[in-house]
């Protein structure tokens, strides 16, 4: 009797407290997940993950000889990048250029708003960090999750864990963090600053060249950025060209869902109690809450210092350079937000929206630069 | 933890303006590309 209890239930006798930590910290990222709507689609795989990946003996990791199946995913789709690629593709589909064509000079304001990430570089570089894990910790600024994963992976970060986590959390909290950080730094003229919107028109042949101008251009000036910046054009090629529109809606639905289904419990596998349960954990998550403080306020500033030049009729809402980090379409629609309760006639989104898709360009350019610099 | 001063002041510091530089250098081509687009294409 006493070897079939100890055949059965002997694994419980493995537990101990720092997985029950992390099984705590899971179900945190589950509940968060469901009730809170908290990028639901990454944060549930995430937290899922974290609670199977910390079950004695578990079953999904490597135990001796025994692969698991998730350190095969990780090995398959994260350690050579191919997992965030696959998703570049998917949410270049999802992008429309056309706000950001019709005013192509607030791709400006996506360069500025990338200060956060080389600012949050430095400090964790100060907090004594290598520069290898300060770039993966300083890339959480892109507010991308797939270019946050593919930096920490190609330089070999010992953090991605909490990198991801800190990442993802803080994307679904810009509404909670970009506004008070936004009023803090213009006054309350500055925020009802109206701007016009004058529509143009954009050619389809514009439409169709750009993705494939910008990748080459990327690709000659910084070949780092090459795989990321041409994955997500290719994703805008195949929405653009007007006829692989069968493969666009896929790219967009199916397969963005597939990968971010795996993205997610491969990324769980770093998330074993002794390599998450560190105090550098703690630190990288404020850290990454400093990059994107860093990135609106580069944002505002940036618009802010425009604004000089710029006569009395045609200045900038300066609010519209919060706009230019990765997180699309939530920052457009926090700061857009922001304009009407400042004034109620005063509409930003079209601005807003221009500026966030350059966000995304510039936060994968950001990427590529960050690797030429530090590898 | 450690702070470590000198590798924020060598370091870093550099990589951040050279860091800043170079995506407004490349942003900058990107606008021109585009403006040379929207200019040659015109709906």
């Amino acid at each position: 009797m006493a070897t079939f209890f100890s055949d059965i239930f002997g694994n419980l006798m493995n537990i101990d407290l720092k997985m029950v930590i992390m099984w705590l910290i899971g179900g945190t990222l589950v509940y968060l997940a469901i009730a809170k709507e908290m990028e639901p689609s990454l944060l549930l795989p995430l937290g899922f993950g974290a609670i199977l990946v910390n079950l004695p003996q578990s079953g999904v990791i490597t135990q001796g000889e025994e692969v698991g199946a998730f350190d095969e995913l990780f090995r398959a789709g994260i350690a050579n990048e191919l997992f965030p690629l696959l998703l570049f593709i998917g949410i270049g589909a999802m992008i429309d250029f056309g706000p950001l064509l019709t005013n192509p000079k607030l791709m400006l304001f996506g360069a500025a708003a990338q200060f956060g990430i080389f600012f949050t570089l430095s400090m964790s570089i100060l907090f004594g960090f290598e520069l290898k894990d300060a770039a993966s910790i300083g890339i959480i600024g892109a507010a991308d999750g797939p270019s946050s994963i593919f930096v920490s992976q190609y330089l070999g970060s010992n953090y991605t864990g909490a990198i991801m986590v800190a990442a993802y959390s803080y994307m679904a909290l810009v509404p909670i963090v970009q506004p008070p950080v936004i009023k803090l730094i213009t006054t309350k003229e500055e925020r009802l600053i109206r701007m016009n919107y004058e529509p143009h028109s954009v050619s389809q042949k514009t439409k169709i060249l750009f993705p494939i101008v910008i990748t080459v251009v990327v690709g000659l000036v910084a070949p780092k950025s090459l795989s990321l910046i041409g994955f997500l054009m290719f994703g805008n090629l195949i929405r653009e060209c007007g006829v692989l529109n069968s493969i666009s809606a896929s790219a967009q639905n199916e397969l963005a869902n597939l990968v971010t289904i795996v993205l997610g419990i491969s990324i769980s596998t770093r998330m074993q109690a002794d390599e998450f349960l560190k105090p550098e954990t703690l630190l990288i998550m404020f850290l990454g809450l400093i990059a994107f403080v860093f990135d609106t306020v580069g944002g505002v500033l940036f618009a802010k210092i425009i604004n000089l030049f710029l006569p009395k009729d045609k200045k900038l809402n300066p609010m519209i350079g919060a706009t230019g980090i990765s997180a699309f379409p939530m920052s457009a629609r926090v700061v857009h937000k922001m304009g009407l309760e400042e004034d109620p006639q005063n509409f930003l989104l079209m601005q807003t929206i221009g500026v966030n898709v350059s966000g995304q360009i510039a936060s994968v350019i950001a990427a590529g630069v960050l690797l030429n610099l530090v590898s | 933890m450690t702070i470590n001063v000198n590798d924020f002041i060598e370091i870093s510091l550099p990589i951040l303006v050279k860091g800043m530089l170079g995506i407004f250098f490349v942003i900058g081509i990107i606008l021109l590309c585009t403006l040379l687009l929207n200019a040659v294409f015109k709906d």
